[in-house]
């Protein structure tokens, strides 16, 4: 573990196996003495001349009086990313409603339609639909544009 | 990964709550904080104070960062507003009045030819760590020296040193580790003594 402590900090660990390392030095106190030790040999190989100071103990005892910081950010750099990622989920979903629509309109609107081994649905002309009395979907039909498309109603069982 | 990458990764889990993960930032960052803090600030133990004041205010901020520079460039800002901070309300000039508002935080790091403010107990210590590391080095193996030499001095990547030493990459990893350990070994008995503790 000590080789990969020595890696981790030459920054040459694959993401995956960093955060296994930061967690083991987290839960292994002779861990984080080799990584502060690492450090210090760096540091004092780099420059003639070092800086006589160790805050660790004091700022660690400082931090346990803290509040904790829970505050996950969205880092500028992995922005691009994460928006690639979530265009394409977007697109995965229009994609599978348009089969799932195009389905639908393929099959003829009569009687209940009941899927393999799953609960039964109906699908029913707009119209039909609007006859009930339901009133969330009274209150929103002005929001669908094409009166046309079919509706389709999902419930426990058949709705008549 | 990068070594910004890696402090990024430490800094989203000191965000998520990990307070160990800014443990270690802590001991990347001190000596060189120190240092450049040592610019402005004449003693010793007041340096010390404002380094540690200086984390305590990073951690304090943690949610305000998101990455758009280095770690190290935003807690030297840091430092160096403590630092002036400090001598402002203590009514002291600072030691140097240097302008530093270069992007790059290594810039902040050139000094050294830095004078002496240390303690003669501390920079005893000081002297006895670099040359016991000195001595080490110079003793290792030609194989050993070379690849921690080209890893700390010239902060050449794994891959190069690969390519400069013509050898595997895994070799180079090894090499480095080894040198690391037989240098820790020399250095444990002058720091693990009851008085150097701390260190």
């Amino acid at each position: 573990m000590k080789e990969s402590v020595s890696a981790l900090m030459d920054g040459e660990l694959g993401a995956d196996e960093a955060a296994r390392v930061i967690a083991a030095i987290g839960a292994d106190e002779s861990l984080k003495e080799t990584w502060s030790r690492y450090h210090l040999i760096g540091d004092a190989m780099r420059s003639g001349k070092l800086s006589a100071i160790n805050v660790e103990n004091a700022v660690s005892a400082r931090l346990a009086e803290e509040p904790t910081v829970l505050a996950p950010r969205r880092w500028l750099g992995s922005t691009r990313r994460r928006s690639t990622v979530g265009a394409m989920a977007l697109a995965a979903s229009v994609s599978f409603a348009a089969v799932i629509a195009w389905q639908q309109l393929a099959t003829p609107a009569t009687g209940p339609i009941v899927a393999e081994g799953s609960v039964p649905v109906q699908v029913r002309p707009l119209q039909a639909v609007a006859d009930n009395e339901d009133p969330y979907f009274l209150a929103h039909q002005d929001m669908t544009s094409d009166s046309g498309v079919l509706k389709v109603a999902y419930g426990s069982g058949v709705r008549h | 990964m990068s070594d910004r990458e890696l402090d990024q990764q430490l800094v989203e889990r000191a965000q998520r709550g990990e307070k160990r993960a800014f443990d270690l930032l802590v001991s990347k960052y001190q000596r060189r904080l120190a240092r450049l803090l040592s610019r402005f600030i004449r003693d010793g133990a007041d340096i010390e104070d404002v380094t540690q004041e200086a984390f305590v205010k990073a951690y304090r901020a943690l949610p305000a960062f998101r990455g758009e520079s280095a770690f190290y460039t935003w807690l030297y800002r840091i430092g160096i507003n403590t630092a002036k901070n400090f001598l402002s309300s203590s009514g002291r000039r600072p030691v140097v009045n240097s302008e530093i508002e270069d992007e790059d935080g290594e810039s902040y790091d050139m000094a050294s030819q830095l004078p002496d403010y240390n303690t003669p107990e501390s920079e005893l210590m000081n002297k006895q760590i670099l040359a016991a590391v000195n001595t080490v080095v110079e003793r290792l193996p030609e194989e050993l020296r070379t690849a921690i030499s080209l890893r700390e001095m010239e902060g050449m990547s794994y891959d190069d040193i690969a390519r400069v030493m013509d050898c595997p990459i895994g070799t180079v990893r090894s090499r480095i580790f080894r040198a690391r350990e037989a240098i820790a070994v020399e250095l444990r008995p002058l720091l693990d003594t009851a008085k150097n503790r701390r260190w």
